[in-house]
């Protein structure tokens, strides 16, 4: 009696009777079929940073290191531009007698000869106006500017040369 | 009746004409030097001020031509246009101006040539040589500094040439100027040592100390084989604080 059979053995024949139908695939089969299958699309750029964007809810996590990040860069680099223009900047003193003077201004190359920039304040007891300006290293020429209409050279300047117009402009060298 | 009427015209017309023909001129002005390579954030002020100044619109372009001239040959033009300021900020009349940046000109186009054919070709080592060859410097001193000067960094060259510069408005000697500027350069000396160099150098000029002395006080024995590397000025008290002090 079939009925009666076992388990075991009517898989047994079921399996046996499979291996014995199984055909055997050309050896070009696997090739005709990629063949056939259409191109995978590039990834877009959306889809390669979703690649390593996190898959759960945890988004913020490289907003907020990326934001950090940032923050920490703009701090650095604003603590480094000012200790770095504080190291190179000299303070530089100018000193003019002028006893009978009402105002006296120093204009330069520094200042690209503008006037009304840097005021000398004065005169002191001694008939002294003085200045302090802070400038880079650097080669410059100066004139003082007594009440707004006479340029004056500074006769202790490390050395002068002819403006072309007529004056001596003093030499500062930083 | 007619008469008056026409003349009246006339006259409201030649108002008028006066004004437009005048705008017209600075247009051009400021059109040319665009035209050249300047940015309008150059043009614009130097009209301001030289309108300011009272020049009349052909005065303006006679004082700005060096510059155009140069920005068309590719020169730095830096140097002029800081002429131009100087001189409409010291209110120069316009012709005095356009010869002082006509002379810039011509030392631009020396210095440029210089610095390109001795390898230098820096905006900044132009400027300073273009001041230097102003003050008086030859350019045989000039080349020879700058050939020198081959594969140093370029501000170094410029602090050189600065200083060769101050040495000589100090009435030093173009030999002794020419030897120290070298002796700089082999010596490899920072900014503030050159400075101390000039400072010194100067000094000891006034004091009555030729050239050849001041070296030998500068460098010792060393003296320019260019195996020194400045100790002794490197160890030296200099670079005090620098007070301008008027008469």
């Amino acid at each position: 009696m079939k009925q009666n059979e076992p388990s075991g053995l009517v898989e047994e024949g079921v399996v046996k009777r499979i291996r014995e139908s199984r055909v055997t695939a050309p050896a070009d089969f696997l090739s005709r079929v990629m063949q056939r299958l259409p191109d995978r699309p590039e990834p877009t750029w959306s889809e390669r940073v979703q690649i390593c964007w996190p898959s759960d809810r945890r988004w913020w996590t490289p907003v907020l290191a990326g934001a950090a990040a940032a923050i920490l860069l703009g701090i650095g680099s604003m603590f480094w531009q000012q200790s770095s223009s504080a190291l190179d900047s000299i303070q530089v003193t100018f000193e003019m007698r002028a006893p009978g003077a009402k105002s006296v201004e120093l204009a330069g190359s520094f200042n690209n000869w503008q006037r009304g920039k840097v005021l000398l304040h004065g005169p002191d007891a001694t008939g002294n106006w003085t200045a302090t300006v802070s400038l880079p290293p650097g080669h410059y020429e100066y004139l003082f500017l007594e009440d707004g209409e006479i340029w004056v050279t500074d006769p202790l300047a490390l050395a002068h040369r002819a403006d072309g117009f007529g004056n001596q402009n003093a030499i500062l060298e930083l | 009746m007619k008469t008056t009427l026409t003349r009246a015209l006339s006259l409201m017309m030649a108002m008028i004409s006066v004004p437009i023909l005048y705008a017209s001129d600075w247009t051009e002005v400021s059109r040319n030097a665009e035209r050249a390579g300047l940015s309008s954030e150059q043009v614009e002020p130097f009209v301001q001020k030289a309108r300011t100044a009272g020049y009349t619109a052909d005065q303006a372009a006679q004082v700005l031509q060096p510059a155009l001239q140069a920005c068309k040959q590719g020169l730095p033009a830096r140097s002029i246009l800081d002429k131009i300021q100087e001189g409409l900020v010291k209110r120069v009349p316009a012709e005095t101006l356009a010869q002082a940046c006509h002379k810039r000109y011509r030392h631009l186009e020396r210095a440029t040539s210089l610095a390109n054919t001795t390898g230098q070709p820096s905006g900044g080592v132009i400027y300073s040589a273009t001041l230097a060859l102003e003050s008086g410097m030859s350019e045989q001193t000039l080349e020879k500094v700058l050939t020198e000067s081959r594969g140093r960094r370029p501000g170094q060259v410029q602090a050189v040439i600065e200083a060769g510069e101050s040495m000589m408005l100090n009435g030093m000697n173009e030999n002794a100027v020419s030897t120290l500027m070298i002796d700089c350069l082999q010596r490899n000396l920072r900014r503030s040592e050159v400075l101390r160099t000039v400072r010194y150098s100067c000094q000891q000029h006034r004091s009555g100390m030729n050239g050849d002395t001041i070296r030998q006080s500068l460098w010792g024995q060393g003296q320019c084989d260019g195996t020194g590397n400045g100790q002794r000025l490197r160890d030296g008290s200099g670079g005090r604080q620098r007070q301008a002090m008027g008469p």
